[in-house]
Protein backbone atom coordinates (compact mmCIF):
# COMPACT_ATOMS: atom_id res chain seq x y z
CA UNK A 1 0.00 0.00 0.00
CA UNK A 2 1.65 3.24 -1.07
CA UNK A 3 0.63 6.88 -0.79
CA UNK A 4 -0.99 6.79 -4.21
CA UNK A 5 -3.44 4.21 -2.93
CA UNK A 6 -5.09 6.52 -0.43
CA UNK A 7 -8.19 6.16 -2.55
CA UNK A 8 -7.97 2.43 -1.96
CA UNK A 9 -8.13 2.97 1.80
CA UNK A 10 -11.29 4.98 1.28
CA UNK A 11 -12.75 2.22 -0.84
CA UNK A 12 -11.86 -0.47 1.73
CA UNK A 13 -13.38 1.69 4.47
CA UNK A 14 -16.57 2.00 2.45
CA UNK A 15 -16.66 -1.78 1.92
CA UNK A 16 -16.10 -2.22 5.68
CA UNK A 17 -19.07 -0.01 6.50
CA UNK A 18 -16.85 2.57 8.19
CA UNK A 19 -16.48 6.31 7.75
CA UNK A 20 -13.02 7.61 8.62
CA UNK A 21 -12.36 11.12 9.86
CA UNK A 22 -9.44 13.02 8.28
CA UNK A 23 -7.38 12.37 11.42
CA UNK A 24 -8.25 8.64 11.49
CA UNK A 25 -7.39 8.39 7.81
CA UNK A 26 -3.95 9.86 8.46
CA UNK A 27 -3.17 7.55 11.36
CA UNK A 28 -4.57 4.41 9.77
CA UNK A 29 -2.89 5.18 6.51
CA UNK A 30 0.54 5.50 8.05
CA UNK A 31 -0.05 2.35 10.17
CA UNK A 32 -1.25 0.30 7.23
CA UNK A 33 1.54 1.61 5.01
CA UNK A 34 3.93 -0.22 7.36
CA UNK A 35 1.76 -3.23 8.23
CA UNK A 36 0.64 -4.20 4.72
CA UNK A 37 4.14 -4.63 3.21
CA UNK A 38 5.06 -6.76 6.23
CA UNK A 39 2.01 -9.00 5.61
CA UNK A 40 2.67 -9.13 1.89
CA UNK A 41 5.97 -10.90 2.57
CA UNK A 42 3.96 -14.13 2.45
CA UNK A 43 3.95 -13.79 -1.34
CA UNK A 44 7.71 -14.63 -1.27
CA UNK A 45 6.89 -18.15 -0.07
CA UNK A 46 6.78 -21.05 -2.48
CA UNK A 47 3.43 -22.59 -1.60
CA UNK A 48 2.99 -24.51 -4.83
CA UNK A 49 2.73 -27.89 -3.08
CA UNK A 50 0.38 -26.74 -0.33
CA UNK A 51 -3.40 -26.69 -0.21
CA UNK A 52 -5.39 -23.81 1.18
CA UNK A 53 -7.91 -24.67 3.90
CA UNK A 54 -10.74 -23.66 1.58
CA UNK A 55 -9.45 -26.16 -1.06
CA UNK A 56 -9.75 -28.94 1.48
CA UNK A 57 -13.25 -27.89 2.43
CA UNK A 58 -14.46 -27.90 -1.15
CA UNK A 59 -12.89 -31.34 -1.67
CA UNK A 60 -14.75 -32.81 1.26
CA UNK A 61 -18.28 -34.08 1.12
CA UNK A 62 -20.84 -31.96 2.90
CA UNK A 63 -21.58 -33.09 6.46
CA UNK A 64 -25.17 -33.77 7.37
CA UNK A 65 -26.92 -34.11 10.70
CA UNK A 66 -30.21 -35.68 11.61
CA UNK A 67 -33.20 -33.39 11.10
CA UNK A 68 -34.53 -33.62 14.62
CA UNK A 69 -36.86 -31.40 16.58
CA UNK A 70 -35.10 -29.04 18.98
CA UNK A 71 -36.13 -27.22 22.15
CA UNK A 72 -37.96 -23.91 21.62
CA UNK A 73 -35.80 -21.06 20.34
CA UNK A 74 -34.80 -18.01 22.30
CA UNK A 75 -36.58 -15.70 19.85
CA UNK A 76 -38.22 -13.47 22.46
CA UNK A 77 -35.06 -13.17 24.61
CA UNK A 78 -33.06 -12.34 21.51
CA UNK A 79 -35.57 -9.74 20.34
CA UNK A 80 -35.28 -8.10 23.76
CA UNK A 81 -31.69 -7.26 22.85
CA UNK A 82 -32.65 -5.52 19.63
CA UNK A 83 -32.15 -1.74 19.55
CA UNK A 84 -35.72 -1.50 18.19
CA UNK A 85 -38.26 -4.27 17.82
CA UNK A 86 -41.97 -4.26 17.07
CA UNK A 87 -44.57 -7.04 16.83
CA UNK A 88 -41.95 -9.77 17.19
CA UNK A 89 -39.75 -8.30 14.44
CA UNK A 90 -36.64 -6.15 14.18
CA UNK A 91 -37.46 -2.54 13.42
CA UNK A 92 -35.26 -0.98 10.71
CA UNK A 93 -35.27 2.27 8.74
CA UNK A 94 -37.15 2.28 5.46
CA UNK A 95 -35.29 0.27 2.81
CA UNK A 96 -37.30 0.92 -0.37
CA UNK B 1 -8.44 -20.07 58.28
CA UNK B 2 -7.72 -16.36 58.03
CA UNK B 3 -8.13 -14.35 54.88
CA UNK B 4 -4.49 -14.58 53.80
CA UNK B 5 -4.37 -18.32 54.33
CA UNK B 6 -7.49 -18.70 52.20
CA UNK B 7 -6.17 -16.44 49.46
CA UNK B 8 -2.90 -18.36 49.26
CA UNK B 9 -4.69 -21.56 48.28
CA UNK B 10 -4.98 -22.76 44.71
CA UNK B 11 -8.46 -23.35 43.31
CA UNK B 12 -8.18 -27.13 43.84
CA UNK B 13 -6.84 -26.73 47.38
CA UNK B 14 -9.70 -24.38 48.21
CA UNK B 15 -12.29 -26.79 46.80
CA UNK B 16 -10.84 -29.57 48.95
CA UNK B 17 -10.86 -27.43 52.12
CA UNK B 18 -14.45 -26.36 51.43
CA UNK B 19 -15.48 -29.97 51.01
CA UNK B 20 -13.68 -30.91 54.23
CA UNK B 21 -15.46 -28.00 55.94
CA UNK B 22 -12.15 -26.45 56.99
CA UNK B 23 -13.26 -23.27 55.30
CA UNK B 24 -16.65 -22.25 53.95
CA UNK B 25 -17.35 -21.13 50.43
CA UNK B 26 -18.85 -17.97 51.94
CA UNK B 27 -15.53 -17.18 53.66
CA UNK B 28 -13.71 -17.68 50.36
CA UNK B 29 -16.12 -15.41 48.47
CA UNK B 30 -15.85 -12.77 51.20
CA UNK B 31 -12.04 -12.94 51.10
CA UNK B 32 -12.06 -12.44 47.34
CA UNK B 33 -14.45 -9.47 47.55
CA UNK B 34 -12.39 -7.86 50.32
CA UNK B 35 -9.48 -8.04 47.91
CA UNK B 36 -11.61 -6.62 45.12
CA UNK B 37 -12.59 -3.70 47.40
CA UNK B 38 -8.94 -3.10 48.15
CA UNK B 39 -7.42 -3.38 44.66
CA UNK B 40 -10.07 -2.99 42.03
CA UNK B 41 -10.22 0.83 42.02
CA UNK B 42 -6.60 0.99 40.92
CA UNK B 43 -6.21 -2.23 38.87
CA UNK B 44 -9.59 -2.33 37.07
CA UNK B 45 -9.56 -6.03 36.28
CA UNK B 46 -13.35 -6.37 36.29
CA UNK B 47 -16.05 -4.87 34.12
CA UNK B 48 -18.80 -6.29 36.31
CA UNK B 49 -19.13 -8.39 39.48
CA UNK B 50 -21.98 -9.40 41.78
CA UNK B 51 -21.12 -9.77 45.45
CA UNK B 52 -24.50 -10.48 47.06
CA UNK B 53 -25.51 -13.04 44.46
CA UNK B 54 -22.12 -14.79 44.82
CA UNK B 55 -22.44 -14.87 48.62
CA UNK B 56 -25.95 -16.27 48.29
CA UNK B 57 -24.68 -19.10 46.06
CA UNK B 58 -21.80 -19.75 48.45
CA UNK B 59 -24.18 -20.07 51.42
CA UNK B 60 -26.34 -22.54 49.47
CA UNK B 61 -23.26 -24.64 48.72
CA UNK B 62 -22.08 -24.49 52.35
CA UNK B 63 -25.49 -25.61 53.51
CA UNK B 64 -25.53 -28.52 51.08
CA UNK B 65 -22.07 -29.59 52.25
CA UNK B 66 -23.15 -29.34 55.90
CA UNK B 67 -26.19 -31.50 55.09
CA UNK B 68 -23.95 -34.00 53.31
CA UNK B 69 -25.92 -33.44 50.13
CA UNK B 70 -22.73 -34.12 48.18
CA UNK B 71 -21.05 -37.47 48.09
CA UNK B 72 -17.76 -37.64 50.00
CA UNK B 73 -14.77 -37.88 47.70
CA UNK B 74 -16.91 -37.42 44.62
CA UNK B 75 -15.03 -35.91 41.72
CA UNK B 76 -18.16 -34.57 40.04
CA UNK B 77 -17.80 -31.10 41.48
CA UNK B 78 -14.09 -30.36 41.39
CA UNK B 79 -14.54 -26.61 41.91
CA UNK B 80 -17.37 -26.73 44.43
CA UNK B 81 -17.69 -23.32 46.08
CA UNK B 82 -14.65 -21.78 44.36
CA UNK B 83 -14.98 -18.12 43.19
CA UNK B 84 -13.98 -17.86 39.54
CA UNK B 85 -13.97 -15.01 36.98
CA UNK B 86 -14.66 -15.14 33.24
CA UNK B 87 -13.55 -12.90 30.41
CA UNK B 88 -16.20 -10.54 29.13
CA UNK B 89 -16.43 -12.14 25.68
CA UNK B 90 -18.03 -15.25 27.18
CA UNK B 91 -21.80 -15.33 27.64
CA UNK B 92 -23.32 -15.82 31.08
CA UNK B 93 -27.10 -15.88 30.92
CA UNK B 94 -28.73 -12.74 32.29
CA UNK B 95 -25.46 -10.82 32.69
CA UNK B 96 -24.03 -8.10 30.51
CA UNK B 97 -21.41 -9.09 27.96
CA UNK B 98 -19.56 -6.15 26.41
CA UNK B 99 -16.40 -7.61 24.81
CA UNK B 100 -14.78 -4.40 26.02
CA UNK B 101 -16.65 -2.53 23.29
CA UNK B 102 -19.06 0.38 23.09
CA UNK B 103 -20.83 -1.74 20.47
CA UNK B 104 -22.06 -4.16 23.15
CA UNK B 105 -22.06 -1.97 26.26
CA UNK B 106 -25.74 -2.69 27.04
CA UNK B 107 -25.93 -6.23 25.69
CA UNK B 108 -27.36 -8.82 28.09
CA UNK B 109 -26.63 -12.48 27.36
CA UNK B 110 -29.75 -14.51 26.53
CA UNK B 111 -27.92 -17.80 27.25
CA UNK B 112 -24.62 -19.06 28.65
CA UNK B 113 -21.53 -20.22 26.77
CA UNK B 114 -21.06 -23.99 26.93
CA UNK B 115 -17.70 -23.67 28.71
CA UNK B 116 -19.25 -21.31 31.28
CA UNK B 117 -22.15 -23.70 31.88
CA UNK B 118 -19.62 -26.48 32.43
CA UNK B 119 -17.74 -24.39 35.00
CA UNK B 120 -20.98 -23.76 36.89
CA UNK B 121 -21.87 -27.45 36.74
CA UNK B 122 -18.46 -28.20 38.27
CA UNK B 123 -19.52 -26.16 41.29
CA UNK B 124 -17.62 -22.94 40.54
CA UNK B 125 -19.20 -19.63 41.57
CA UNK B 126 -18.79 -17.14 38.75
CA UNK B 127 -18.35 -13.82 40.50
CA UNK B 128 -17.71 -11.41 37.63
CA UNK B 129 -16.67 -10.57 34.09
CA UNK B 130 -13.17 -9.34 33.35
CA UNK B 131 -11.81 -6.54 31.20
CA UNK B 132 -10.26 -7.18 27.79
CA UNK B 133 -9.02 -5.52 24.63
CA UNK B 134 -12.03 -4.75 22.47
CA UNK B 135 -13.23 -8.02 20.87
CA UNK B 136 -9.91 -9.61 21.86
CA UNK B 137 -7.85 -7.43 19.55
CA UNK B 138 -4.80 -6.26 21.43
CA UNK B 139 -2.01 -7.39 23.68
CA UNK B 140 -2.29 -4.96 26.60
CA UNK B 141 -5.97 -4.55 27.64
CA UNK B 142 -5.48 -0.86 26.87
CA UNK B 143 -7.84 -1.20 23.90
CA UNK B 144 -10.91 -1.62 26.12
CA UNK B 145 -13.67 0.96 25.65
CA UNK B 146 -14.01 0.94 29.46
CA UNK B 147 -10.39 1.88 30.22
CA UNK B 148 -7.17 -0.04 30.73
CA UNK B 149 -6.38 -2.73 33.32
CA UNK B 150 -3.08 -2.32 35.18
CA UNK B 151 -0.63 -5.06 36.08
CA UNK B 152 -0.92 -5.96 39.80
CA UNK B 153 2.80 -6.93 39.84
CA UNK B 154 3.70 -3.38 38.76
CA UNK B 155 0.86 -0.90 38.12
CA UNK B 156 3.00 1.20 35.77
CA UNK B 157 2.84 -1.72 33.36
CA UNK B 158 0.19 -3.44 31.27
CA UNK B 159 -1.12 -6.86 32.35
CA UNK B 160 -0.90 -8.10 28.76
CA UNK B 161 -3.89 -8.97 26.66
CA UNK B 162 -6.35 -9.50 25.45
CA UNK B 163 -7.36 -11.50 28.59
CA UNK B 164 -5.58 -8.93 30.79
CA UNK B 165 -8.53 -8.54 33.17
CA UNK B 166 -8.69 -12.29 33.85
CA UNK B 167 -4.95 -12.43 34.52
CA UNK B 168 -4.94 -9.32 36.73
CA UNK B 169 -7.93 -10.56 38.77
CA UNK B 170 -6.26 -13.90 39.54
CA UNK B 171 -2.90 -12.20 40.19
CA UNK B 172 -4.22 -9.84 42.89
CA UNK B 173 -6.44 -12.46 44.51
CA UNK B 174 -9.69 -11.19 43.03
CA UNK B 175 -10.53 -14.74 41.89
CA UNK B 176 -9.02 -18.19 42.40
CA UNK B 177 -8.93 -18.89 38.67
CA UNK B 178 -10.32 -17.40 35.49
CA UNK B 179 -11.29 -18.28 31.98
CA UNK B 180 -9.68 -16.31 29.19
CA UNK B 181 -9.75 -16.79 25.45
CA UNK B 182 -6.79 -17.14 23.13
CA UNK B 183 -6.77 -16.34 19.42
CA UNK B 184 -3.11 -15.41 18.91
CA UNK B 185 -1.79 -15.58 22.47
CA UNK B 186 -4.43 -13.80 24.56
CA UNK B 187 -4.31 -16.36 27.40
CA UNK B 188 -0.60 -17.17 27.43
CA UNK B 189 0.88 -13.67 27.19
CA UNK B 190 -1.17 -11.99 29.99
CA UNK B 191 -0.74 -15.06 32.22
CA UNK B 192 3.00 -14.69 31.81
CA UNK B 193 3.03 -10.94 32.47
CA UNK B 194 1.03 -11.45 35.66
CA UNK B 195 3.09 -14.41 36.92
CA UNK B 196 0.46 -17.09 36.26
CA UNK B 197 -0.05 -20.27 34.27
CA UNK B 198 -2.04 -19.94 31.03
CA UNK B 199 -3.24 -22.83 28.89
CA UNK B 200 -4.34 -22.56 25.28
CA UNK B 201 -6.13 -25.89 24.70
CA UNK B 202 -6.04 -27.78 21.39
CA UNK B 203 -8.38 -26.05 18.92
CA UNK B 204 -11.74 -27.80 18.98
CA UNK B 205 -11.36 -29.37 22.42
CA UNK B 206 -13.40 -26.55 24.05
CA UNK B 207 -16.73 -25.55 22.50
CA UNK B 208 -16.83 -22.01 21.09
CA UNK B 209 -20.60 -21.77 21.60
CA UNK B 210 -21.14 -18.52 23.49
CA UNK B 211 -17.60 -17.27 22.90
CA UNK B 212 -17.89 -14.07 20.88
CA UNK B 213 -16.06 -14.65 17.61
CA UNK B 214 -12.93 -12.71 16.67
CA UNK B 215 -11.20 -15.21 14.33
CA UNK B 216 -13.25 -18.40 14.38
CA UNK B 217 -10.55 -20.76 13.10
CA UNK B 218 -8.29 -19.89 16.03
CA UNK B 219 -10.50 -18.74 18.96
CA UNK B 220 -10.38 -21.03 21.99
CA UNK B 221 -11.27 -20.58 25.66
CA UNK B 222 -8.91 -21.79 28.40
CA UNK B 223 -7.75 -21.29 31.97
CA UNK B 224 -5.54 -18.69 33.65
CA UNK B 225 -4.54 -20.05 37.04
CA UNK B 226 -2.00 -19.90 39.87
CA UNK B 227 -0.53 -23.25 38.99
CA UNK B 228 -0.45 -26.12 36.53
CA UNK B 229 -2.74 -28.40 38.57
CA UNK B 230 -5.51 -25.80 38.51
CA UNK B 231 -5.00 -25.31 34.76
CA UNK B 232 -5.37 -29.06 34.21
CA UNK B 233 -8.48 -29.20 36.42
CA UNK B 234 -10.18 -26.34 34.55
CA UNK B 235 -9.19 -27.86 31.21
CA UNK B 236 -10.82 -31.16 32.23
CA UNK B 237 -14.00 -29.28 33.15
CA UNK B 238 -14.45 -27.17 30.01
CA UNK B 239 -13.52 -29.67 27.27
CA UNK B 240 -15.89 -31.86 25.31
CA UNK B 241 -17.83 -32.02 22.05
CA UNK B 242 -20.88 -29.79 21.74
CA UNK B 243 -23.57 -30.01 19.10
CA UNK B 244 -23.72 -26.20 19.12
CA UNK B 245 -20.14 -25.93 17.82
CA UNK B 246 -19.43 -28.07 14.80
CA UNK B 247 -15.66 -27.68 15.21
CA UNK B 248 -15.75 -29.13 18.73
CA UNK B 249 -14.42 -32.63 19.22
CA UNK B 250 -13.86 -35.13 21.98
CA UNK B 251 -10.49 -34.59 23.69
CA UNK B 252 -8.77 -36.75 26.29
CA UNK B 253 -8.77 -35.49 29.87
CA UNK B 254 -5.53 -34.84 31.70
CA UNK B 255 -4.80 -37.43 34.38
CA UNK B 256 -3.64 -35.35 37.36
CA UNK B 257 -1.90 -38.26 39.06
CA UNK B 258 0.06 -39.06 35.93
CA UNK B 259 0.86 -35.37 35.63
CA UNK B 260 2.40 -35.46 39.13
CA UNK B 261 4.65 -38.39 38.27
CA UNK B 262 5.75 -36.93 34.91
CA UNK B 263 9.49 -37.07 34.40
CA UNK B 264 11.48 -35.14 31.80
CA UNK B 265 14.10 -37.87 31.69
CA UNK B 266 14.46 -39.17 28.14
CA UNK B 267 12.08 -36.57 26.69
CA UNK B 268 13.06 -34.98 23.40
CA UNK B 269 12.59 -31.22 23.37
CA UNK B 270 12.94 -28.96 20.31
CA UNK B 271 13.66 -25.24 20.39
CA UNK B 272 12.91 -23.55 17.06
CA UNK B 273 15.74 -21.09 16.51
CA UNK B 274 13.36 -18.63 14.83
CA UNK B 275 11.60 -18.13 18.20
CA UNK B 276 14.66 -17.29 20.27
CA UNK B 277 16.50 -14.80 18.08
CA UNK B 278 14.88 -11.70 19.62
CA UNK B 279 14.12 -10.95 23.21
CA UNK B 280 15.47 -9.21 26.27
CA UNK B 281 18.32 -10.39 28.43
CA UNK B 282 15.88 -11.51 31.16
CA UNK B 283 14.12 -13.60 28.58
CA UNK B 284 17.25 -15.23 27.27
CA UNK B 285 18.33 -15.89 30.83
CA UNK B 286 14.97 -17.52 31.66
CA UNK B 287 15.17 -19.67 28.56
CA UNK B 288 18.71 -20.82 29.30
CA UNK B 289 17.73 -21.68 32.87
CA UNK B 290 14.82 -23.73 31.54
CA UNK B 291 17.07 -25.50 29.04
CA UNK B 292 19.68 -26.20 31.71
CA UNK B 293 16.99 -27.57 34.00
CA UNK B 294 15.67 -29.88 31.26
CA UNK B 295 19.16 -31.14 30.50
CA UNK B 296 19.99 -31.69 34.19
CA UNK B 297 16.88 -33.82 34.31
CA UNK B 298 18.13 -35.90 31.41
CA UNK B 299 15.98 -34.48 28.62
CA UNK B 300 17.46 -34.15 25.17
CA UNK B 301 17.21 -30.48 24.14
CA UNK B 302 18.03 -29.50 20.57
CA UNK B 303 17.78 -26.33 18.54
CA UNK B 304 15.88 -26.86 15.28
CA UNK B 305 15.31 -24.82 12.14
CA UNK B 306 11.70 -24.02 11.12
CA UNK B 307 12.07 -21.38 8.38
CA UNK B 308 8.30 -21.06 7.91
CA UNK B 309 8.11 -19.46 11.38
CA UNK B 310 9.69 -16.31 9.92
CA UNK B 311 6.33 -15.80 8.23
CA UNK B 312 4.09 -16.79 11.17
CA UNK B 313 3.18 -13.24 12.24
CA UNK B 314 2.34 -12.20 8.68
CA UNK B 315 0.22 -15.32 8.14
CA UNK B 316 -1.53 -14.80 11.46
CA UNK B 317 -2.40 -11.14 10.88
CA UNK B 318 -3.66 -11.79 7.35
CA UNK B 319 -5.91 -14.67 8.41
CA UNK B 320 -7.08 -13.34 11.78
CA UNK B 321 -7.89 -9.90 10.31
CA UNK B 322 -9.72 -11.47 7.38
CA UNK B 323 -11.77 -13.60 9.75
CA UNK B 324 -12.36 -10.62 12.06
CA UNK B 325 -13.69 -8.51 9.19
CA UNK B 326 -16.22 -11.26 8.47
CA UNK B 327 -16.98 -12.19 12.10
CA UNK B 328 -17.59 -8.55 13.02
CA UNK B 329 -19.80 -7.79 10.03
CA UNK B 330 -22.73 -8.86 12.23
CA UNK B 331 -22.51 -5.59 14.18
CA UNK B 332 -24.80 -3.44 12.09
CA UNK B 333 -27.16 -1.87 14.63
CA UNK B 334 -30.11 -4.03 13.58
CA UNK B 335 -30.31 -7.16 15.72
CA UNK B 336 -28.41 -6.32 18.89
CA UNK B 337 -25.86 -3.97 20.33
CA UNK B 338 -25.36 -0.29 19.69
CA UNK B 339 -27.47 1.55 17.10
CA UNK B 340 -26.45 5.06 15.99
CA UNK B 341 -29.17 7.67 15.94
CA UNK B 342 -30.03 10.08 13.16
CA UNK B 343 -29.46 7.78 10.17
CA UNK B 344 -31.68 8.51 7.18
CA UNK B 345 -31.45 5.15 5.47
CA UNK B 346 -30.24 1.63 6.17
CA UNK B 347 -26.76 2.03 4.63
CA UNK B 348 -26.13 5.13 6.68
CA UNK B 349 -27.39 3.30 9.76
CA UNK B 350 -24.85 0.50 9.25
CA UNK B 351 -22.02 2.91 8.62
CA UNK B 352 -22.79 5.31 11.49
CA UNK B 353 -23.31 2.42 13.93
CA UNK B 354 -20.01 0.77 13.06
CA UNK B 355 -18.08 4.05 12.90
CA UNK B 356 -19.34 5.13 16.33
CA UNK B 357 -19.39 1.66 17.93
CA UNK B 358 -15.93 0.27 17.13
CA UNK B 359 -12.62 1.50 18.57
CA UNK B 360 -9.39 2.27 16.75
CA UNK B 361 -7.71 -1.16 16.87
CA UNK B 362 -10.87 -2.98 15.76
CA UNK B 363 -11.22 -0.61 12.80
CA UNK B 364 -7.58 -1.19 11.89
CA UNK B 365 -8.08 -4.97 11.84
CA UNK B 366 -11.34 -4.77 9.86
CA UNK B 367 -9.67 -2.58 7.25
CA UNK B 368 -6.68 -4.89 7.07
CA UNK B 369 -9.01 -7.88 6.77
CA UNK B 370 -11.07 -6.39 3.98
CA UNK B 371 -7.87 -5.31 2.23
CA UNK B 372 -6.50 -8.87 2.10
CA UNK B 373 -9.91 -10.22 1.07
CA UNK B 374 -10.48 -7.67 -1.70
CA UNK B 375 -10.33 -9.17 -5.21
CA UNK B 376 -6.97 -7.52 -6.06
CA UNK B 377 -5.19 -9.04 -3.05
CA UNK B 378 -7.18 -12.21 -2.42
CA UNK B 379 -4.81 -14.58 -4.20
CA UNK B 380 -1.51 -12.96 -3.21
CA UNK B 381 -2.44 -12.39 0.41
CA UNK B 382 -5.34 -14.39 1.73
CA UNK B 383 -5.04 -17.60 -0.28
CA UNK B 384 -1.28 -17.51 -0.03
CA UNK B 385 -1.52 -17.17 3.76
CA UNK B 386 -3.97 -20.07 3.91
CA UNK B 387 -1.54 -22.28 2.04
CA UNK B 388 1.33 -21.08 4.19
CA UNK B 389 -0.72 -21.93 7.27
CA UNK B 390 -1.00 -25.51 6.06
CA UNK B 391 2.75 -25.60 5.44
CA UNK B 392 3.27 -24.40 9.00
CA UNK B 393 0.93 -27.11 10.34
CA UNK B 394 2.84 -29.75 8.42
CA UNK B 395 6.16 -28.40 9.66
CA UNK B 396 4.91 -28.86 13.25
CA UNK B 397 3.63 -32.38 12.47
CA UNK B 398 7.08 -33.22 11.19
CA UNK B 399 8.75 -31.86 14.34
CA UNK B 400 6.45 -33.95 16.55
CA UNK B 401 7.50 -37.15 14.79
CA UNK B 402 10.94 -36.60 16.30
CA UNK B 403 10.27 -34.62 19.47
CA UNK B 404 7.84 -34.79 22.41
CA UNK B 405 7.71 -31.07 23.14
CA UNK B 406 8.62 -27.66 21.79
CA UNK B 407 10.05 -25.15 24.23
CA UNK B 408 10.15 -21.40 23.53
CA UNK B 409 9.60 -18.06 25.26
CA UNK B 410 6.02 -16.72 25.56
CA UNK B 411 6.81 -13.07 24.83
CA UNK B 412 9.96 -11.15 23.90
CA UNK B 413 10.33 -9.75 27.42
CA UNK B 414 8.56 -8.61 30.56
CA UNK B 415 5.29 -6.64 30.59
CA UNK B 416 5.65 -3.31 28.70
CA UNK B 417 4.97 0.05 30.35
CA UNK B 418 1.49 1.53 29.95
CA UNK B 419 1.13 3.47 26.71
CA UNK B 420 4.23 1.92 25.18
CA UNK B 421 2.44 -0.60 22.99
CA UNK B 422 0.14 1.79 21.17
CA UNK B 423 2.99 3.79 19.70
CA UNK B 424 3.86 1.23 17.08
CA UNK B 425 1.21 -1.31 16.05
CA UNK B 426 3.52 -3.26 13.73
CA UNK B 427 6.10 -3.90 16.47
CA UNK B 428 3.27 -5.00 18.76
CA UNK B 429 2.10 -7.49 16.15
CA UNK B 430 5.66 -8.78 15.71
CA UNK B 431 5.90 -9.30 19.49
CA UNK B 432 3.29 -12.08 19.05
CA UNK B 433 5.89 -14.20 17.22
CA UNK B 434 6.13 -16.84 19.95
CA UNK B 435 2.39 -17.27 20.55
CA UNK B 436 0.86 -17.22 17.04
CA UNK B 437 2.47 -20.44 15.69
CA UNK B 438 0.51 -22.71 18.07
CA UNK B 439 -2.65 -20.72 17.26
CA UNK B 440 -2.23 -21.17 13.52
CA UNK B 441 -1.53 -24.89 13.87
CA UNK B 442 -4.33 -25.48 16.41
CA UNK B 443 -1.84 -26.89 18.93
CA UNK B 444 -2.04 -26.83 22.72
CA UNK B 445 0.43 -24.59 24.51
CA UNK B 446 0.99 -23.77 28.16
CA UNK B 447 2.92 -20.77 29.43
CA UNK B 448 4.45 -20.65 32.85
CA UNK B 449 6.21 -17.78 34.58
CA UNK B 450 9.84 -17.71 35.54
CA UNK B 451 11.55 -14.90 37.36
CA UNK B 452 15.09 -14.53 38.49
CA UNK B 453 14.31 -12.94 41.86
CA UNK B 454 11.40 -11.93 44.07
CA UNK B 455 11.54 -8.37 42.77
CA UNK B 456 11.95 -9.12 39.09
CA UNK B 457 8.91 -9.11 36.82
CA UNK B 458 7.97 -12.53 35.53
CA UNK B 459 8.94 -13.63 32.04
CA UNK B 460 7.40 -16.69 30.53
CA UNK B 461 8.35 -19.88 28.83
CA UNK B 462 6.01 -22.01 26.83
CA UNK B 463 5.63 -25.70 26.08
CA UNK B 464 3.87 -26.52 22.81
CA UNK B 465 2.65 -30.06 22.15
CA UNK B 466 1.00 -32.02 19.35
CA UNK B 467 -2.80 -31.87 19.00
CA UNK B 468 -4.41 -33.24 22.20
CA UNK B 469 -0.99 -33.26 23.85
CA UNK B 470 -2.22 -31.50 26.99
CA UNK B 471 -1.10 -34.38 29.23
CA UNK B 472 2.44 -34.01 27.91
CA UNK B 473 2.74 -30.21 28.06
CA UNK B 474 1.05 -29.91 31.45
CA UNK B 475 3.21 -32.74 32.79
CA UNK B 476 6.35 -30.91 31.68
CA UNK B 477 5.01 -27.65 33.09
CA UNK B 478 4.23 -29.28 36.45
CA UNK B 479 7.67 -30.89 36.53
CA UNK B 480 9.31 -27.51 36.04
CA UNK B 481 6.98 -25.87 38.55
CA UNK B 482 7.96 -28.39 41.22
CA UNK B 483 11.63 -27.88 40.39
CA UNK B 484 12.07 -31.47 39.28
CA UNK B 485 11.09 -34.88 40.50
CA UNK B 486 10.59 -35.03 44.26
Amino acid sequence: MDRSSEKELERIARLSGLTLSAEEKDILFSDLARIVPYMERVSELDTSGADAVSDEISDNEALFREDTEKAPSLASEILEQAPQAKDGMFNVPRIV
Amino acid sequence: MDRNEILNLTALELAQRIREQKVTSEEAVRAVFENIDEHEYKIHAYLDFWKEESLEKAREIDEMIANRAFQEGSSDLPLLGVPVAIKDNLLLSGKKMTCGSKMLQDFVAPYSATCVEKLEKAGAIIIGKTNMDEFGMGASTEHSFFGATLNPKDPTRVPGGSSGGSAAAVAYGGAFAALGTDTGGSIRQPATFCGLVGLRPTYGSVSRHGLTAFASSMDVAGPITRGTRDAAALFNIVIGPDEKDQTSVSAPKVDLEKMESYDLSGKRIAIPKQLISDGTEENREAMSRAVEFCRENKALVEEIDMPILDYAVAIYYILSSAEASADLSRYDGIRYGYRASGAEDITELYRKTRTEGFGKEVKRRILLGNYVLSSEHFNDCYRQAERARNMLKKAFDEVFTKYDLILCPTAPGEAPLLGEIDKDPLSTYIADLCTVPASLAGLPAVSLPLSSSEKALPVGIQFIGPRFGEQEILGASRFLEKGGQK
